[in-house]
């Protein structure tokens, strides 16, 4: 319950990082997440496709239908310059709350 | 397609209320989801029917997908804002400038709103700033049914009465035909507008309740052609402050996500229009007559819901992965 609520304003931010690795399908996305993640993030996955398609409506990933070699359609999203730029500006102020978090909650012995 | 999947999709399919474009990629999307998630699993070893059934469960119900789905998709562009607010806007231009009683003026507005609104709805497409502009096309044939009824009504009571029609004969067979034509006009709209959303169907028909008291409130007084213009001016502001609470309504309403804001929006928009439209009309209105207003104003602008839920076609829509894997919507059902 706490993992999601902590995952709860960060998955679009998880999304674009997937997608600056390469371009990836929903169930795809779901399931690498959940395997760097060890498990520790198990997305809910009815709110996968709708973060999705906010950063799609907002331009930060596109989204396009792809056969699979197997004859399976998909639909691949890729990461935009403007996500790309969304994400670097997530990671910066990410690094600055958890380095902030780590001194108030996990303070070096003197 | 399992039948676990085609009734989860159908669900998701009845709840999503968006563009029948929209509406497919998303049930294509969550179909091939939920196939790999169930092959996954029996490949895991799990058996067809719990990997279905489970594959469904994680996914989340599909009132829950369907709800966020609609707060992502529904919402329009600042260019819809834009353009749907246009009609709005040149109401309340009409009434600031005391335009309004120039007929051939408003003629010349109704048949440019018409020309636009058809355009964009001959594709099948309709565009999100186009409802408020199908609203005052459809003004006009709802509002002349209204008066059709009332004038064939009192044609029919002289006739019993005095043994004879107080107008032409011709004139009577043309109203008498003329009420189940501009009834079938507003119908067939209403109802493929109600198919997609019945919250749509509202909002096209926000105008309704101030035009037809207006309308109704001129005939009572002395007829639609009589020289009500210079009387009536020192209110025309009033009048022009109803349209411009009706672009505000319109463009918020364009703009939120939550169908729950929308529908308060609706709501909240049509009690201070009835508030104006009494301050404004030269009739005093007791606090029981406007609280009467209100409630029939509410009534006729949530009936879409209730003509929603009497729309069988949408129970009996087929399954979204019946035919060959394809994705079907009942729009699509409608338009092709």
């Amino acid at each position: 319950m706490r993992q999601q609520e902590l995952l709860k304003g960060n998955t679009e931010t998880l999304l674009l990082a997937l997608l600056e690795i390469e371009p990836m399908y929903g169930y795809q996305m779901a399931n690498e997440v959940d395997r760097r993640s060890s498990g520790y993030f198990a997305f809910r996955e009815g709110t996968l496709y709708p973060a999705l398609h906010r950063l799609e409506r907002d331009k930060l990933v596109e989204g396009n239908w792809m056969d699979t070699p197997n004859g399976v359609r998909r639909r691949y999203y890729s990461i935009t310059a403007k996500g790309k730029e969304a994400l670097s500006a997530r990671q910066v102020e990410w690094r600055r709350f958890t380095q902030a978090m780590n001194s108030v909650m996990l303070p070096k012995p003197q | 397609m399992a039948g676990e999947f085609s009734n989860y999709l159908r669900s998701l399919s009845s709840q999503l209320r968006l563009e029948p474009r929209e509406e497919q990629e998303i049930l294509r999307e969550v179909q091939a989801h939920l196939e790999d998630k169930a092959a996954e699993l029996k490949a895991d070893g799990i058996s067809t029917d719990e990997a279905l059934d489970l594959a469904v469960r994680q996914m989340g119900t599909p009132k829950e997908v369907a709800r966020s789905m609609y707060a992502v998709h529904s919402p329009g562009v600042w260019k819809d804002v834009l353009l749907a607010t246009v009609p709005h806007f040149l109401l309340a231009s009409l009434f600031a400038l005391h335009l309004w009683s120039h007929y051939f003026l408003v003629g010349l507005l109704l048949i440019g709103v018409t020309l636009v609104s058809w355009r964009n709805w001959r594709s099948g497409h309709p565009s999100k700033w186009s409802y408020s502009w199908m609203g005052y096309t459809l003004a006009a044939p709802a509002i002349s049914w209204l008066l059709a009824l009332i004038a064939l009504s009192y044609g029919g009571w002289t006739l019993v009465t005095t043994g004879q029609l107080p107008f032409n004969v011709i004139l009577f067979f043309l109203l008498v035909g003329y009420i189940p034509f501009s009834m079938w006009i507003v119908f067939s709209v209403v109802r493929k507008l109600v198919r997609q959303d019945w919250l749509l169907a509202s909002l096209t028909a926000l105008p309704f309740p101030f035009l037809t008291s207006w309308v109704l409130f001129l005939n009572w007084q002395g007829g639609l052609w009589s020289d009500h213009g210079e009387r009536m001016q020192e209110t025309d502001t009033d009048r022009a402050l109803i349209f411009l609470a009706l672009a505000v309504t319109t463009a918020v309403f364009l703009r939120v996500g939550p169908r729950l804001i929308r529908i308060g929006l609706l709501t909240l928009c049509t009690v201070v229009m009835v508030i104006i439209t009494a301050a404004s009309l030269p009739v005093t209105f007791s606090l029981l007559a406007v609280l009467l207003m209100m409630l029939a104003s509410l009534a006729f602008l949530l009936s879409p819901a209730v003509l929603e839920s009497q729309i069988s076609n949408r129970a009996h829509s087929p399954s979204p992965g019946d035919s060959n894997g394809e994705v079907t919507t009942r729009w699509s059902d409608n338009v092709t």
